[in-house]
């Protein structure tokens, strides 16, 4: 089974500062494979592993973002893809989407892994938008993956609980944190990456264009319209008090 | 695709498109802001049901009512056919979804149907020069991000929902459409529906978790912070360490690796608030935190931060608790 795993560079989300004052994400930390891929990635390996197949990661970022399909690379992916491009600085989510499915359409995969939101981002609007451009159905939320044949079957977690999804290959499935977990490149695996061919393509080779941004961002406040809290000192009963107060005023009690 | 980027451009030339779209099953709350923004706009408001009845829509601000008969069970691709066939050649100014595991799974699929901008997690719309404002959350709901959508390019928005309330009652005479559902796409076929699984998503549906970190310092004080939990009515939660140490099934771990939760109560106990935890604190009303930092991110969260040590604080609760209890009990 031939897998693309999509994966992002994203800041560091273990960095000590994870927003700016302004509130946007901090944008000079050190940047990681998302570890949110990290899942996508080990759940693809494993698929792999299963089946046999090839798993490819396809990655739009910058230069930098090389190091990322790296990453995964010596965690056990077989290549790997980077779209780079100046004119894709700033993309937003749908011009992404149409980068990635030109790419991906090109290696005809019978599964695309995504994860089911980005770290930075945080909106989840790329996989099916991709999906979409792709012409595949999508099977999103997927906290458990199986393959047999063509049929790809998940458990999509939803408010209520689980569904049991079953789509026909060729086709799109987000997995959550938590569906494996990811395994730590070897020694031999990082060594092993080095050689792994990471193909570049620009906007050109996708026959593409940069079109208009539709959304952009105005501005970014703290959420913070809540008002601060109360902070009491326990000395072995205002404490206790208080919460007992908070609970019958939260209608708790 | 030529086809679509002819209707953008006729959009862009074109003369009123303001249209707002809903998408609306049981949940009418979504209608109430579709209504709202639509006069603001000065637009028409349109509903799209599969189950939902005419009528309600009517109420609540709907001018015209397309009732997809015998569209039932969610599936992305068949509900995007829907969609865009009722919308036909119109180019609204918004087509607004509520969020959720379906509203999220088909937003962006729609936005990238019908070449339009999209944004998620939406708190609220508003019209303005210049295009519609959008407010959202972002970042674990740490901040809220005023988003512009220029004008003539539609905008597909995943509303959250919830807290609103019922909308005003605007009736008004309403144009009904009843059209077929599409031919489900066959490619992807729901099969079953399991409970959700005790441990997990019971935590995710709780409306009131007691958690605890580190900070309750031994595991013999998860006896009584689970006393605490069961008195409470809430289910027990916990951050990642005490699930890596095994204190607590990983089920009950709350964060960017474990559950995400929406609680109406929050009561954390000896947890630091680190980012990958506080990122499974989904819309929390009331969050007490209880520990001995009190400048830790937890604690600046909280309406209520008690500054204290959990191994006094919690039994002196538990105790309290039980005798309120069982005052309240029937005799
Ligand atoms: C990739 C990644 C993913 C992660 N995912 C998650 C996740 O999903 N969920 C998660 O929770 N974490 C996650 N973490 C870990 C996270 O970064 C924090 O390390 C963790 O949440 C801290 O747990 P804690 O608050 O229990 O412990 P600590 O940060 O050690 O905090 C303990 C708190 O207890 C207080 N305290 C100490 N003694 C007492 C006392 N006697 N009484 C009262 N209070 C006391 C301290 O003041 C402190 O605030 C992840 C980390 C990484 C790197």
């Amino acid at each position: 089974m031939k897998i693309v795993v999509t994966v992002k560079q994203v800041p560091d989300p273990n960095g000590a500062q994870a927003l700016e004052p302004d509130n946007t994400i901090a944008r000079d930390r050190e940047v990681v494979l998302d570890p949110g891929d990290e899942y996508g990635i080990e759940e693809g390996l494993q698929l792999k592993e299963k089946h046999g197949g090839e798993v490819v990661l396809v990655s739009m970022g910058p230069e930098k973002a090389r190091d990322a399909i790296r990453k995964g690379l010596s965690m056990g992916a077989d290549r790997g893809i980077l779209i780079t491009d100046e004119q894709l600085a700033g993309a937003d989510a749908l011009l992404t989407a149409r980068a990635l499915a030109a790419a991906i359409k090109a290696e005809k995969p019978e599964l695309v892994i995504c994860a089911t939101e980005s770290y930075d981002g945080s909106t989840g609007m790329v996989p099916p938008m991709l999906a979409e451009l792709l012409g595949v159905p999508q099977l999103t939320f997927a906290k458990q993956v199986e393959v047999d044949g063509q049929q790809v079957t998940v458990h999509r977690q939803t408010e209520e609980g689980y569904q049991v999804v079953e789509g026909s290959a060729p086709c799109l499935v987000t997995v959550t944190a938590g569906i494996a977990e990811p395994r730590y490149a070897s020694l031999k695996g990082i060594m092993a990456a080095r050689s792994k061919e990471v193909k570049v393509l620009k906007l050109g080779d996708l026959g593409i264009d940069r079109g208009q941004p539709a959304e952009t961002v105005e501005s970014i406040a703290d959420a913070d319209a809540r008002e601060a809290g109360e902070i009491v000192e326990d000395d072995g009963s205002v404490g206790v008090d208080r919460i007992m107060a908070v609970l019958q005023s939260a209608k708790v009690l | 695709m030529n086809g679509r980027e002819d209707s953008v451009d006729k959009a862009r030339a074109g003369p009123e498109k303001a249209g707002v779209w809903t998408w609306v099953e049981d949940d009418l709350e979504v209608l109430g802001v579709a209504a709202e923004l639509a006069h603001g706009l000065g637009g028409r408001v349109r509903a799209v049901t599969g189950t939902g009845k005419p009528e309600r829509l009517a109420a609540l601000g709907a001018d015209r009512g397309y009732v997809v008969d015998g569209l039932d069970e969610y599936d992305a691709e068949r509900w995007v056919t829907a969609l865009t066939g009722c919308l036909g050649q119109e180019r609204p100014a918004a087509v607004l979804l509520p969020a959720g595991a379906a509203g999220d799974d088909l937003a962006p699929r729609l936005a990238a149907a019908l070449d339009a901008a999209c944004v998620m997690d939406c708190a609220a719309l508003r019209a303005q020069a210049g295009g519609l404002l959008v407010l959202r959350w972002a970042h674990d709901d740490r901040v809220q991000e005023r988003w512009l959508a220029p004008p003539g390019l539609p905008l597909v928005a995943a509303l959250r929902v919830g807290g609103r309330g019922t909308p005003p009652s605007r009736p008004r005479p309403m144009d009904v459409r009843r059209l077929p559902a599409p031919a489900a796409s066959g490619r992807a076929r729901l099969l079953k529906r399991l409970p959700a699984d005790p441990g997990s998503v019971r935590l995710a549906d709780a409306e009131r978790i007691v958690a605890a970190g580190l900070g309750i310092g031994e595991r013999e004080l998860l006896g009584p912070v689970q006393e605490l939990a069961d008195l409470l009515g809430a289910a027990l939660g916990a951050s990642r360490p005490l699930a890596d140490k095994g204190w607590v099934p990983f089920e009950r771990q709350i964060g960017t690796t474990g559950q995400s939760v929406r609680p109406r109560l929050y009561l954390a106990i000896g947890i630091s608030g680190a980012v990958q935890h506080t990122a499974g604190l989904k819309d929390v009303d009331t969050i007490i935190a209880i520990n001995t930092d009190p400048s830790c991110p937890m604690m600046a969260r909280a309406q209520l931060a008690v500054v204290g040590d959990a191994r006094e604080v919690v039994p002196a609760l538990v105790e309290r608790l039980r005798a309120f209890r069982t005052e309240r009990a029937p005799v």
